[in-house]
C-alpha cells in the first residue's frame, strides 16, 4: 500500500514476496483454467471493472469481485444455452466474446492504474 | 554510529558519488547538504541499503550493512522518504501502525499499540487518530510519517544504536512545523542511542540545529564537520555559485544571497 521501498525499510522481503505471490497466482490460475477452461476469463476482466467503478479499495474489491463474477458467469450461462436452442453453445465462447473486447477497451485507457 | 568507507557509486558512465567516507554519531543531528544532483539522497538510499554502491562499505556499529538482513535492519532503522504515496482510505492510527510492522508477525502487542499511541502525541496527532488519512492535508500527512517512522524504532534495541534517516522531511511543512520539528529531533535525542541523519535544503535551518554537517558538491565530499567550519564563503560560493552574506551573531549564525 505504502510502496516497494517503504515496504523495505520496514522489513519486507519484497524480492522473495513478489515471487512467492507470482507462484501461488500461477499455480491457481493453472489449475481453474484446467478445471473449467476459458470461464477463468471472468477473472481477468471484473476485477478491473470494479476498479473503474471504485477505485482499488480491496475491502470492497475482493468482496464484490467474486459477486459480479458470478452474475456475469450466470448471465453467460444463460446466453449459450439460448442462443443455439435446444442445443448448447460452448460458455467459454460466450465470455471470450463478451470479454476480449471489454478487456481491449480497458488495455487502452492510458490514464488506468491501480 | 554509522560509519562509510570510500563509498563509490555510478550509474553507467555517471559517477554520482565519489570516495566519500564519512562517519554520523550517536546524539547528534547530522545534516547532508548540497545543491541539487550533488548526490545527497544517493548517499541517503546507500546508507539504507537501498543501493548498492560499486566501492565501498557502510558499517552500523560493527556491522556491515551487506551482512545484515532486511528484517533486522528494520527492527533498528527507519526511513523517512521525500514523499510517500499512500492511495488506500486507512486510519491514522493505521497508518502510524505500519511502523510497527517489523516487530510484530500477526497482530500488534500491547507494547506496539503503546508505542504508536506515544508517538502520535509526540507529533501532535493524536487528535487525527481515527481520521482518514486521505482527507489530511500535506502537512498533516507529514506530520503523521513522523509519527509512523519514529513508532518504528520507539523502544531502545538490545543490539546497539537505532538510526533515523530523513530525507528532506521538511518539504510541506510551513516555518512553524519546520522549527517544531527540528525541537522535537532535538528531544529524541536525549536518548543516547539515536543517531539522526537527514538530508536538508534550508541552510540556515541547518546552521541553527545542526550538530554535524556534510556538503556535497559533484558527488564528492566538499566539507564536513560543524557549522562554522561548514558554513564558509568559499564552500558556499563553490557548491551553490551564490556569494552568501553570512551573518554571525550571539542569537546564530544566518546566510544570506544576493
Amino acid at each position: 500500500m505504502i510502496g516497494e521501498e517503504e515496504a523495505q525499510f520496514l522489513g519486507v522481503n519484497i524480492k522473495s514476496l513478489k515471487w512467492k505471490i507470482l507462484l501461488i497466482n500461477v499455480i491457481m490460475v493453472a489449475v481453474a483454467t484446467a478445471f473449467v477452461g476459458v470461464i477463468s476469463f471472468v477473472g481477468l476482466i471484473v476485477p478491473h471493472l470494479l476498479r473503474i467503478i471504485n477505485g482499488s479499495d480491496n475491502r470492497f474489491l475482493i468482496r464484490n469481485s467474486a459477486l459480479l463474477g458470478g452474475i456475469l458467469l450466470c448471465v453467460a450461462d444463460l446466453i449459450s444455452r439460448m442462443v443455439l436452442r435446444p442445443a448448447e453453445l460452448p460458455i467459454g465462447i460466450v465470455t471470450s466474446v463478451v470479454g476480449v473486447p471489454i478487456f481491449i477497451l480497458l488495455l487502452q485507457r492510458k490514464n488506468y492504474f491501480f | 554510529m554509522i560509519q562509510a568507507n570510500n563509498i563509490s557509486y555510478r550509474i553507467g558512465n555517471k559517477t554520482i558519488l565519489k570516495d566519500i567516507s564519512v562517519s554520523f554519531e550517536p546524539g547528534k543531528i547530522n545534516l547532508i547538504l548540497g545543491p541539487n544532483g550533488a548526490g545527497k539522497s544517493t548517499l541517503v538510499k546507500i546508507f539504507c541499503n537501498q543501493l548498492k554502491p560499486q566501492e565501498g562499505t557502510v558499517f552500523f556499529e560493527e556491522k556491515n550493512i551487506r551482512d545484515t538482513s532486511i528484517v533486522e535492519l528494520a527492527k533498528v532503522r527507519a526511513v523517512l522518504s521525500q514523499n510517500t504515496e499512500l492511495a488506500f482510505p486507512l486510519k491514522v492510527k493505521e497508518v502510524v501502525m505500519m511502523g510497527r510492522y517489523p516487530h510484530f508477525s500477526v497482530n500488534p502487542t500491547a507494547k506496539d499499540e503503546q508505542a504508536v499511541q506515544e508517538a502520535m502525541q509526540f507529533f501532535d496527532v493524536e487528535e487525527m487518530t481515527d481520521r482518514d488519512y486521505l482527507t489530511l492535508s500535506g502537512g498533516e500527512k507529514q506530520r503523521v510519517h513522523f509519527a509512523r517512522v519514529v513508532s518504528q524504532i520507539w523502544y531502545p534495541s538490545e543490539k546497539g544504536c537505532r538510526y533515523l534517516v530523513l530525507d528532506e522531511p521538511l518539504t510541506f511543512l510551513d516555518v512553524h512545523y519546520q522549527f517544531q520539528f527540528m525541537h522535537k529531533l532535538r528531544e529524541l535525542l536525549k536518548q543516547q542511542d539515536l543517531v539522526i541523519v537527514g538530508v536538508v535544503h534550508d541552510l540556515n535551518l541547518a546552521a541553527k540545529f545542526a550538530d554535524h554537517l556534510i556538503l556535497l558538491n559533484n558527488g564528492r565530499l566538499l566539507a564536513t564537520g560543524t557549522k562554522t567550519e561548514v558554513l564558509t564563503k568559499d564552500n558556499m560560493k563553490t557548491a551553490y555559485r551564490l556569494e552568501p552574506v553570512i551573518h554571525n551573531d550571539e542569537r546564530g549564525m544566518y546566510l544570506f544571497f544576493e
